[in-house]
């Protein structure tokens, strides 16, 4: 499993998060058909060989709500989902990857796809994918929160100096931060659990060919 | 020569390294075309090479043809053993490579084919040297080449043929492949307590397989739903050899018995066979082979027994003493004594053998005899493996060391067979024993290219005491030959001049000496005058003192003095001789020389699948005579736009020390291609001095053929001067004789001068011969002057003439270069002019191809085209395989369907 065909997976969050802060009327509505869009491609591009995975199904029924409820809400709910949709759509997302570990953690189903099936069941492949994605949760809850701790700043600001150097802090070096971190630990984790690529072969026996 | 994607493959996983062989394999199978795969699966002991190599056949291999078969050291001194497995017997009179080689080629002509040989590392250096030839052969056939074999030993044969295929050396299992080995053998998966345990066993999954059977044994495994775990305190064996012996001491004394003689015996057996070495009635010795199966350790296969894996022979072979193996294999000897069993009962035979034994030694030197033929190679092993049981006193020993010092040459061993004189020479008392090792080395290490020990060499033996006159004589005369081999023409000449006091003639012995030495001093007429007809010289009397290379040189100078043209006959006069003489050592020359005149002719293909084949001839042959044809190779690639290519056989061949043939620079001339293409003008200018300033010792016939490319460079470089200077030292070359002498040096002069007419009759003089290469060369010089000096009309008439050459020989840096110089002059390619010469289609073939591919309209097989046209079926194969990729066939089929333009 490569790590960038993960993070794949959120790229509609991630659009999301961009274009909700920079379209006006009905902005986070338009946003998050948008995200709604690409879950959708995205799922279709990919049924002929797997089915639609969990996180597609997350996202695709987080961002059609808040799609229904911005088009259909009035100004006083567009107003709320500008201020508080961005954030709150990290966190559900941290939450909801989280709660789905037990059940079926979503890296797996992207881990089947390099994976032969005679390894599915093995503890050490479950291992793995609970750890990387129980990892990817608490990764995209944190960029969540400290997105909402902005957004809570924001609400209360007094100066505009200090708010700035916090925005530019916590909704974007700690994401990427996060990000980055998070691709190199799904990179390098799996084969440290697997013991592989510093193992070499058994050495061949003493004495080589028989008699 | 590296087979197509040979080199080691490193995928940094199992189930990686798994899927990437997989995926190649079916790539090769599916797509029915060449290039095929050679790839050797390599591992210890229990990895699962062969559980791998089974699987890749029943997996991989919709509708392909599968043959599949094993190495087994006992049948290591029946030459060609695993091959007649593989392809069944030669008829007799036949060689026993040929045939497989023409099986194979034909079964590739019907679809893809897939040859599986296991446990390589046992197999006889005569049926490597055949799997080499295949994996050679895989780049123009649709042949997949799976080979498993141990790292260890590692045999010179089995080493030559790694170096051929692609490597997969096969990673231990990860936790998550031992895991899924533990689901497969229990149905459940491991806890971490056993997964901890089994980490023990390091990955290997015969080792995981033991380290489970010893704890379900010991009742120390517990099921718990869907998991499965181990009791406290359990331990498990320190190595995998440990854990196999502590399974077979769990056996019954009958079981661990019949397991004892049948590793003695072989990796499989009969019943009745096993009955017999028993001394058992054959229903008891089956039903004791039943319950030994249950252990896993053997298959049950109808009436056979087979050990399940080669490391449980192995470990039950160990487990008998000296005394009880000899006995047993005297005893399988003597069940074996029919002449089907011959050569296996000989093996054992010597197995059986303590101290000195004739009979042993009878047993070996027969079987020795028997092989020498068709695989002198088997034949040096066994000579070898007889030694030991000969009495230090017996007048035989001496006799059986030349022996197989003669086969290690004949097989192409000739460092072995070098080193081998080298160790034991002192100790021979019989002097024509003595003499015959020496002549060996001697030809052993002039065939190498190992000039200063074969001087060194026959120095030492002229110095001797007593040497008869005509023995020193003839040394003489092989020391004059090897020196202009190695550049030293003046040397050779006084040599002879010395040699000749007594009388006028030329004695046979030198004539090929002083004609060589004519021929480098651009004098060819002289040194086919000097040669004579050499088709009258007497049949080599033995296969080594025949190995003379007398046949190969009139095609040489005839394509100096008349032509590509005139030397293609000559060329194939020559081959017909060399084969009704049998004289298959010449194969590879007269390969270089009909691929150097293809060069000429820029007909690139054929030179390629000539040049390709003889240097595979060559490398088989352990001949370090490949200087002119690695040069001319990689002249091609470079000026085919494959610098990369180029360089990394020029490389390969400096690393193993190949001397400069003649002293001629023909990979220095190859460098200077390799630069061109870079764009890299400077550093071309230099190594454009080193190479003229060189060449003058070089003799004249070299600066012939360095000065068109020398004199390009130089104008590149705006050094006129230098240009010039190319200009009169090729003019002032004395009385130079033959066809390229008179264009050169008009073609330098009107390049010097700047005088297009001068250029022109260059270009038609050697467009006359057949060297069209170097008359496209011409015409681009021509074509660039013309241009400078406003008149389009030649210029664009020159650049087509040239461009037609060009295109036809793929040489795309010529074709970029000359565009480009054009284009500075503001000339430029008409559209309807573009692309006008054919690169598919019948107009895109070589005459040989359009050859070729007419007799394979005409239904023929590529070894009756060979023979009908004297080539190796290598080259056939080649010419097929370029053949079907211009005509954008699939099949021969398909190459007869597809009508010829005219």
């Amino acid at each position: 499993m490569h790590p960038l065909t993960l993070a794949l997976g959120f790229l509609p969050w991630i659009a999301f998060s961009f274009a909700a802060q920079r379209l006006t009327a009905n902005g986070v509505a338009w946003a998050a058909t948008i995200a709604v869009a690409m879950t959708l491609v995205a799922v279709l591009v990919a049924r002929r060989r797997h089915g639609p995975k969990i996180l597609n199904i997350g996202s695709l029924v987080l961002f059609a709500v808040i799609a229904v409820a911005g088009f259909l809400g009035g100004p006083v709910v567009d107003q709320w989902l500008f201020e508080w949709g961005r954030p709150l759509v990290g966190v559900i997302l941290g939450l909801y990857v989280l709660a789905t570990v037990p059940v079926m953690p979503f890296t797996e189903e992207y881990a089947r796809q390099s994976t032969p099936r005679q390894y599915w069941g093995s503890p050490t492949f479950k291992k793995i994918n609970r750890v990387l994605s129980a990892a990817w949760g608490a990764a995209i809850l944190l960029i969540g929160g400290a997105s909402l701790l902005v957004t809570f700043l924001d609400a209360h600001a007094t100066d505009f100096g200090t708010n700035h150097t916090v925005d530019l802090v916590l909704n974007w070096v700690v994401p990427i931060v996060v990000i980055w971190a998070m691709i190199k630990f799904a990179a390098a984790y799996p084969d440290r659990v697997r013991g592989s690529g510093d193992r070499p072969s058994v050495p061949a026996p003493a004495g080589g060919a028989t008699g | 020569m590296t087979a197509a994607g040979g080199g080691l493959q490193r995928p940094h996983s199992r189930v990686a390294a798994e899927a990437e062989l997989a995926s190649r394999v079916r790539a090769v199978l599916a797509a029915r075309r060449a290039p095929g795969l050679a790839a050797v699966v390599e591992g210890p002991p229990g990895i699962g090479k062969s559980h791998l190599l089974h699987r890749l056949c029943a997996e991989t291999a919709h509708g392909a043809m599968v043959r599949s078969a094993r190495g087994d050291e006992r049948l290591a001194q029946q030459g060609f053993a695993v091959v007649e497995e593989l392809v069944g017997c030669a008829p007799s009179g036949e060689h026993p490579a040929d045939h497989a080689f023409a099986r194979v080629d034909d079964w590739c002509q019907a679809g893809p084919v897939l040859l599986c040989i296991d446990d390589a590392h046992q197999l006889d250096a005569a049926s490597v040297g055949v799997l080499r030839r295949l994996a050679w052969a895989t780049r123009d056939l649709p042949l997949v080449l799976l080979i498993g074999a141990r790292p260890f030993p590692a045999s010179p044969a089995l080493e030559a043929l790694r170096r051929v295929a692609a490597r997969y050396p096969l990673p231990a299992l990860d936790r998550m492949g031992v895991e899924a080995l533990v689901f497969e053998r229990t149905g459940a998966w491991p806890t971490p307590a056993l997964g901890r345990l089994l980490e023990r066993a390091a990955g290997n999954p015969l080792f995981v397989g033991e380290v489970l059977r010893d704890l379900a044994g010991r009742g120390a495994l517990r099921r718990d739903g869907e998991r499965i775990d181990v009791g406290s305190g359990a331990a498990v064996p320190v190595a995998l050899e440990d854990a196999v012996r502590g399974h077979l001491a769990e056996l019954g004394d009958a079981e661990r018995e019949l397991l004892q003689a049948l590793a003695v015996f072989g990796p499989s057996a009969a019943l009745d066979e096993l009955a017999a070495v028993l001394y058992e009635p054959p229903d008891l010795v089956a039903t004791i082979a039943e319950t030994a199966a249950r252990s896993g350790m053997t298959r049950l296969e109808g009436q056979r027994v087979a050990f399940a894996h080669d490391l449980y022979r192995q470990v039950a072979y160990e487990t008998l003493d000296e005394p009880a193996r000899r006995s047993a294999h005297r005893r399988a000897a003597e069940v074996l004594g029919g002449a089907a069993g011959r050569h296996t009962a000989t093996e054992h035979l010597r197995r059986a053998a303590a101290g000195s034994d004739p009979n042993v030694v009878d047993a070996l030197t027969e079987a020795a005899r028997r092989s020498s033929a068709f695989a002198p190679a088997v034949s040096a092993e066994l000579l070898a493996d007889a030694e030991p049981f000969l009495d230090p006193a017996d007048a035989r020993r001496e006799a059986l060391l030349l022996e197989r010092a003669v086969a290690l040459f004949l097989s192409g061993q000739g460092r072995a067979a070098a080193e081998l004189v080298a160790a034991r020479l002192a100790e021979v008392r019989d002097r024509t024993v003595a003499g015959g090792l020496r002549g060996i080395r001697i030809r052993a290490l002039i065939n190498r290219g190992d000039v200063a020990e074969a001087l060194a060499a026959i120095d030492a033996t002229l110095a001797l005491p007593g040497l008869p006159p005509p023995v020193a004589h003839e040394l003489a005369q092989v020391r004059c030959w090897v020196l202009p081999l190695d550049g030293r023409t003046a040397a050779a000449l006084d040599g002879a001049a010395e040699l000749r006091r007594d009388g006028d003639a030329v004695p046979p012995g030198l004539r090929t000496t002083l004609a060589c030495a004519e021929y480098l001093q651009a004098r060819p007429e002289d040194a086919l005058r000097i040669l004579g007809d050499v088709e009258r010289e007497p049949l080599p009397g033995d296969q080594l003192s025949g190995k003379l290379t007398t046949l190969v040189w009139p095609a040489m100078f005839e394509l100096a003095v008349h032509g590509p043209h005139a030397a293609r006959p000559v060329i194939e006069r020559a081959r017909r001789l060399t084969a009704d003489r049998g004289a298959d050592w010449i194969l590879p020359f007269h390969a270089f020389v009909a691929g150097g005149a293809a060069l000429a002719a820029a007909e690139w293909d054929t030179a390629v699948a000539e040049l390709d084949t003889g240097l595979e001839l060559a490398q088989e042959q352990e001949s370090g005579w490949i200087s002119i044809a690695v040069g001319q190779r990689a002249y091609i690639d470079a000026h085919r736009g494959r610098p990369a290519q180029a360089r990394e056989l020029l490389a390969a061949a400096r690393r193993s020390g190949v001397p400069l043939q003649f002293g001629l620079d023909l990979p220095g001339l190859a460098d200077l291609a390799v630069l061109e293409a870079d764009g890299a003008t400077r550093a071309a200018a230099t190594l454009a001095r080193e190479l003229w300033s060189a060449a003058a010792a070089r003799g004249e016939a070299w600066m012939l053929t360095l000065a068109p490319d020398v004199a390009r460079v130089a104008l590149a470089a705006f050094e006129r001067g230098r240009l010039e200077r190319v200009a009169a030292q090729v003019g002032d070359i004395e009385a130079p004789q033959g066809c390229v002498a008179a264009p050169t040096a008009a073609l330098t002069a009107g390049m010097a001068a700047g005088a297009r007419e001068l250029v022109e009759q260059a270009a038609r003089e050697f467009a006359a011969t057949g060297h069209a290469f170097v008359a496209a060369q011409a015409w681009e010089e021509y074509a660039s002057l013309a241009a400078v000096e406003g008149d389009r009309g030649a210029a664009v008439a020159g650049m087509e003439r040239a461009l037609r050459t060009y295109e036809k020989a793929s040489a795309s840096v010529d074709r970029g270069r000359l565009l480009a110089r054009l284009r500075a002059c503001g000339v430029r390619r008409g559209p309807r002019s573009a692309h006008s010469t054919a690169v598919t289609g019948w107009a895109a073939l070589t005459p040989t191809e359009r050859r070729v591919a007419g007799l394979v309209r005409e239904g023929r097989t590529n070894p009756e085209i060979a023979a009908q046209l004297y080539v190796s079926p290598r080259t056939v194969q080649t010419h097929v395989s370029h053949i079907l990729a211009k005509l954008g066939a699939r099949s021969r089929v398909e190459v007869a369907a597809t009508a010829p333009a005219g």
